[in-house]
């Protein structure tokens, strides 16, 4: 394979459209070489590799002389090439006519990175299988930035905390952190204040796991609440749950429970807030 | 693909104590214990977690499916390298203790749970092995 100076700038002809086969292809392959930002491979049928542009060279660390003639599964972490993912690519491409694949693949110095990768079947005129073709992206920074906006929606912004004339009704999410439940004190206190409530509905019928730090926080924030003048109700504890609390030997002192946020309103109607009362 | 007969998940953030009690959750649904067992199992993972990441700093929970030739169940061990814990016997009583649970933690874990075990040697780790018998 021709190696092109580096840094060499291809400066496309106004005619290269109507250029000689010849000319187009050799330009042609000078784009593929100087891309960059993409591994663009060809394997032969069987997955050895045949060329190598400057996007391989930088994504995956091997030279062109180091990796060609080497079958492609190197660039494969050994819990996939144990599972046969390299062959099965192959064939999924040959079959569907294209091969799209997200994950981790392997750098010459054996670091991975977060790959997209599509895998084309190149048939001939007759319909022969010549090789594949094969583009590679490393998306390393996109999924850390994806990471991290799963990791914020999985904490905090999943209480939500809503009023309702004078009550605060308190949503937690199914399976909260600890970070997410030592914020429940806060952003209740918080909005008492703001919005001079009188009581807060904590519904709870998402919750899968009432463990003792998240029944300590609950009763603490209540205790919060009546030292402000408010009133708080566990509105809709699942039954294992109540059982699970209840084996465990928790208890929410003076707390008001009830089935459900409607029965939680009832119970309002028929007994007002604290400040309420003759 | 068959399903995972044991799995592990190590334990060094908060957010790795949700982490414990997703597989555990997954581990005992797929075992067939019922919605209040998985409960109580996933609830007696959270308290186990916690504990590990809050003395120790850090460890590893691992979990297996396991069976005598009567019962099928799962296993759920908590290995750290942490401070140990000085009595064993009184932190099992409930109310004790030297963090900030309910001093509920390992007492109300051993309710949970049809078996426990603490191995604690002070200064070289602390291994909590609790077990979970299906009702047949």
């Amino acid at each position: 394979m021709r190696k092109p100076a580096k840094g060499a700038v291809i400066d496309l002809p106004a005619s290269v459209t109507s250029a000689p086969l010849g000319q187009t292809s050799d330009l042609f392959q000078l784009l593929v070489d100087n891309i960059r930002d993409y591994a663009i491979i060809l394997l032969d049928p069987k997955g050895t590799v045949l060329t190598w542009n400057t996007g391989a060279e930088r994504l995956k660390g091997w030279k062109a002389g180091e990796i060609i003639g080497q079958n492609f599964s190197r660039f494969y972490p050994p819990e996939d090439l144990a599972k046969g993912k390299t062959e099965m690519e192959l064939e999924n491409a040959l079959e569907q006519g294209r091969f799209e694949d997200e994950g981790w693949r392997v750098r010459k110095d054996g670091s991975r990175f977060w790959a997209n990768v599509i895998i084309t079947p190149l048939l001939d005129k007759q319909g022969e299988l010549r090789g594949y073709g094969k583009v590679t992206r490393d998306l390393t920074e996109r999924r850390k930035g994806e990471d991290k906006v799963r990791k914020n929606r999985m904490n905090n912004s999943n209480i939500s905390v809503i009023r309702v004339r004078d009550l605060l009704m308190v949503t937690m999410p199914a399976d909260p952190d600890d970070p997410t439940i030592s914020a429940l004190q806060d952003k209740v206190l918080t909005a008492m204040e703001q919005h001079e409530a009188k009581g807060v509905v904590l519904d709870i019928s998402s919750v899968e796991t009432l463990d003792s730090f998240f029944a300590r926080t609950v009763a603490e924030t209540a205790q919060m609440v009546e030292l402000m003048g408010g009133r708080t109700i566990i509105a809709g504890m699942r039954p294992a749950v109540a059982v699970t609390a209840t084996q465990i030997g928790l208890t929410f002192g003076k707390i008001e429970t009830a089935l459900n946020v409607d029965r939680a309103l009832d119970l309002v109607a028929n007994k007002p807030m604290p400040d309420q009362q003759p | 693909m068959n399903a995972a007969a044991e799995g592990e998940v190590s334990i060094e953030t908060e957010g790795d104590i949700v982490l414990a009690r997703r597989a555990v959750r997954e581990a005992a649904t797929r075992a067939g214990f019922g919605v209040t067992d998985v409960t109580r199992i996933v609830t007696a993972a959270s308290e186990l977690a916690r504990n590990t990441f809050q003395y120790a700093g850090k460890g590893i929970m691992h979990w297996r499916l396991v069976e005598n030739s009567e019962r099928h169940g799962l296993e759920l061990r908590f290995v750290d390298k942490g401070p140990g814990i000085p009595d064993v016997n009184l932190a099992f009583q409930q109310g004790y203790s030297t963090g900030e649970g309910l001093g509920m933690g390992l007492s109300g874990t051993k309710r949970l749970m049809d078996e426990m075990e603490i191995q604690s040697h002070p200064g070289q780790g602390t291994t909590i092995t609790v077990k979970k018998w299906r009702k047949t």
